[in-house]
This record gives C-alpha cells, sequence and structure tokens, in this order.
C-alpha cells in the first residue's frame, strides 16, 4: 500500500466523519444511527495505518488476496446496515399505523361528543344518527 | 333481536359509488356500523358526510388490515361485544350478518362467511382465484391445522377475545388468511357459515392478477411464521 493511497484513504475517512458529524448536529441523522457509520470509518483509518495486520488477517482466514477480504466485509457490512433499516422502516410502519388510527379514533370522538353535548352540530338536525 | 352489541365495520377505500347502498343495507338489517374511510383518494369521505353517513376517517391510506384493525379498536373502545368486517364494495350479502352473530353467540372467536361451504350459489370468483384458495386452505390445514374453506373471506364476525386479540396485533396487508392462523394458534373457536356473495358493484379489487404470484407468496410465508411464532408481539 502506498503512501499516497494511505494519505488518500485517511483523507476520504476524516470528510465522511466530519459530514456524518454535520447530519448529526443538523439533526437530520440521529446520534444513534450515525454510531454505525462512525465505527465504519474508524475501521477504514485503522486498515490504512495499518495495513499488513490487514494482510495477515486476510492471509490467515484463507483469502487469495487482501482485496477480496476487504470486499468480502466491505460488502458485509452494507449488507447488514441495509437490514438495519429495514427494520427501522418496518418499526415505523407500524408506529405510523397506530398513530393514524388513534387519531381517525380521537377525531371520531371529538366530532360526536362536542355534538351531543351543544345538541346542535355544524351541519344541521341530523348531526347525532351520524355518531 | 341479539343480546350483545353487535358493530358493522365497513372498511372503504375509493367506494364512493358503493358505499351509500352497502350502508343502507346494513341499516336495513338492523345493525350499527361504522365506515372506516381508508385514506381514500376519492369523495368518499364527502359522500359519507353528506348522507350523515358515520365515519372513522383514516387521515392516510393504510391498507385493508389497518383500516380492519381501527374498526376492531372502535369496537373495542366504544364497547361492542361483537364487530363484524362488511365490505364497501358491495360483494357481501346484509342478509348474512344475522347467522355470523348467532355463530359467535353460539360460542365462536371467529365466524368466516364461505362462499364454498354448503349448497349456495352466488359469487364464487375466478378459476385462478378458487386454486389460490384451495392452497391457503391447504397451507392452512397443515401449519394451522384448521379447515377452511374460503381463506380469503372478508365477510367475517369476531368475538371479544378475538377483537381484544386482532386490536393488538393484526396484519397489514391481506390480513385474512394470515389471522385465521393467529386465531388458530391463539386456541380461538373458528366456525365458517355459508354465505352467497356479489361481484364487485364498483371500484376496483385489491388484488390484480399481475400481483397474485407476490401474494401468494406472501401470504404462504405469513401463514408458516404466524404458526411459528410466540404471541408476545406488539403491533
Amino acid at each position: 500500500m502506498s503512501f499516497l493511497l494511505q494519505i488518500i484513504v485517511i483523507v476520504f475517512c476524516v470528510l465522511l466523519a466530519l459530514y456524518v458529524a454535520r447530519l448529526v448536529s443538523r439533526e437530520q441523522l440521529l446520534l444513534k444511527y450515525s454510531l454505525l457509520w462512525l465505527v465504519l470509518v474508524v475501521a477504514l483509518i485503522l486498515s490504512s495505518l495499518f495495513p499488513d495486520a490487514l494482510f495477515s488477517i486476510s492471509g490467515a482466514l484463507g483469502f487469495e488476496t487482501p482485496s477480496n477480504f476487504i470486499f468480502f466485509v466491505g460488502l458485509f457490512c452494507l449488507l447488514a446496515i441495509a437490514l438495519s433499516l429495514s427494520v427501522i422502516a418496518s418499526k415505523q410502519t407500524l408506529k405510523i399505523k397506530n398513530l393514524t388510527q388513534r387519531i381517525a379514533l380521537i377525531e371520531f370522538d371529538m366530532n360526536c361528543g362536542k355534538e351531543s353535548a351543544s345538541g346542535q352540530g355544524a351541519r344541521g338536525d341530523n348531526e347525532d344518527e351520524a355518531c | 333481536m341479539h343480546n350483545s352489541r353487535v358493530l358493522v365495520v365497513i372498511p372503504a377505500y375509493n367506494e364512493e359509488e358503493n358505499i351509500v347502498d352497502t350502508v343502507e343495507h346494513v341499516i336495513d338489517a338492523g345493525y350499527e356500523y361504522i365506515v372506516v374511510n381508508d385514506g381514500s383518494r376519492d369523495n368518499t369521505l364527502n359522500v359519507c358526510r353528506n348522507n350523515n353517513i358515520r365515519v372513522l376517517d383514516l387521515p392516510q391510506n393504510l391498507g385493508i388490515g389497518g383500516a380492519v384493525q381501527a374498526g376492531h379498536k372502535f369496537a373495542q373502545r366504544h364497547g361492542y361485544d361483537i364487530d363484524i368486517q362488511f365490505d364497501g364494495d358491495g360483494q357481501h350479502d346484509a342478509r348474512y350478518l344475522d347467522n355470523l352473530v348467532e355463530a359467535i353467540e353460539a360460542g365462536a372467536d371467529l365466524a368466516i362467511g364461505s362462499r364454498f361451504l354448503g349448497q349456495t350459489d352466488g359469487f364464487k370468483s375466478t378459476i385462478m382465484r378458487r386454486v389460490g384458495k384451495t392452497w391457503l386452505s391447504g397451507f392452512l390445514k397443515v401449519f394451522a391445522g384448521i379447515t377452511v374453506t374460503d381463506p380469503t373471506s372478508g365477510f367475517r364476525a369476531c368475538g371479544k377475545r378475538a377483537i381484544d386479540a386482532f386490536c393488538s396485533s393484526y396484519p397489514i396487508d391481506y390480513p385474512e388468511p394470515e389471522s385465521i392462523a393467529v386465531a388458530a394458534k391463539s386456541s380461538f373457536v373458528v366456525k365458517e357459515i355459508p354465505v352467497i356473495m356479489h361481484e364487485r358493484q364498483g371500484g376496483v379489487s385489491s388484488i390484480n392478477a399481475l400481483a397474485s404470484v407476490y401474494y401468494m407468496i406472501k401470504v404462504s410465508l405469513a401463514i408458516i411464521i404466524a404458526c411459528f411464532s410466540r404471541h408476545d408481539k406488539e403491533a
């Protein structure tokens, strides 16, 4: 690994880390979701500072070339991140569904409670029939 | 007529053409009802308001499962003993409401109106859909150990136990077969009642031909997962 390449990777990682930090400070990314990306940045910096360690792990695990090892690990990390995003999206779907239902129920109670109390609705005599 | 307080839940998505007729049939049969407007993009909500139809208005579209669950939650909140899902598109016949209520009062937790039980005629869907229903029936038999002749029927009544269970968790889309599996796993008493259904009088079916393979895979998977999961989830 050339010295220039090491510098490029480290600069790239620092920029990524700064961008993630900026997103967090502007509340466009929640802190708990930023940790995942910061861990990735730290791993990249470590592997560019100590490429020999990376090469020996790759060799020990039986990868033909270190680049295969890096692609494998990178792909695996991205899959894990994508799966966790699906989990987050699913949780939010359920939450939005429950909120939507609750809003409708409360709105129904508000309209009908108000009308039966005052005895006159905004739309005339047959109002109570609809409640 | 009945001792229980019964609520007919009418989920409606873009049903401006049929909703008034459907509600009239339910009223004529002597039942309380609630229309669940599932974020319709047409004039369904205004048609309901202008005709003094009782409507629970979901501020955005949730799909049939979310709409039906909203109906269950409404029934629970307002203390009904039985709720009956009754589609807003004119497929279901209000004459059979009594039979479903009787089945629940006789001790069933979930009573399903079946097109294929007994000697009923009327609309029984296309051949491809019937093949699909046979497959789902077999699936429910094998994995949930329950015999259901019309697993996709949306004409169904729930007793208090089922209402409570479906309020805390109900499948989001294509919920009927999956909820039968959940009911069987919860050892609910599931009973089928022969009914006649009509061809839809307007609107568009929620399941088109291209989506049916996706539908079958998804529902089959949902049944398997429902049968092997524990029942402590909150949704």
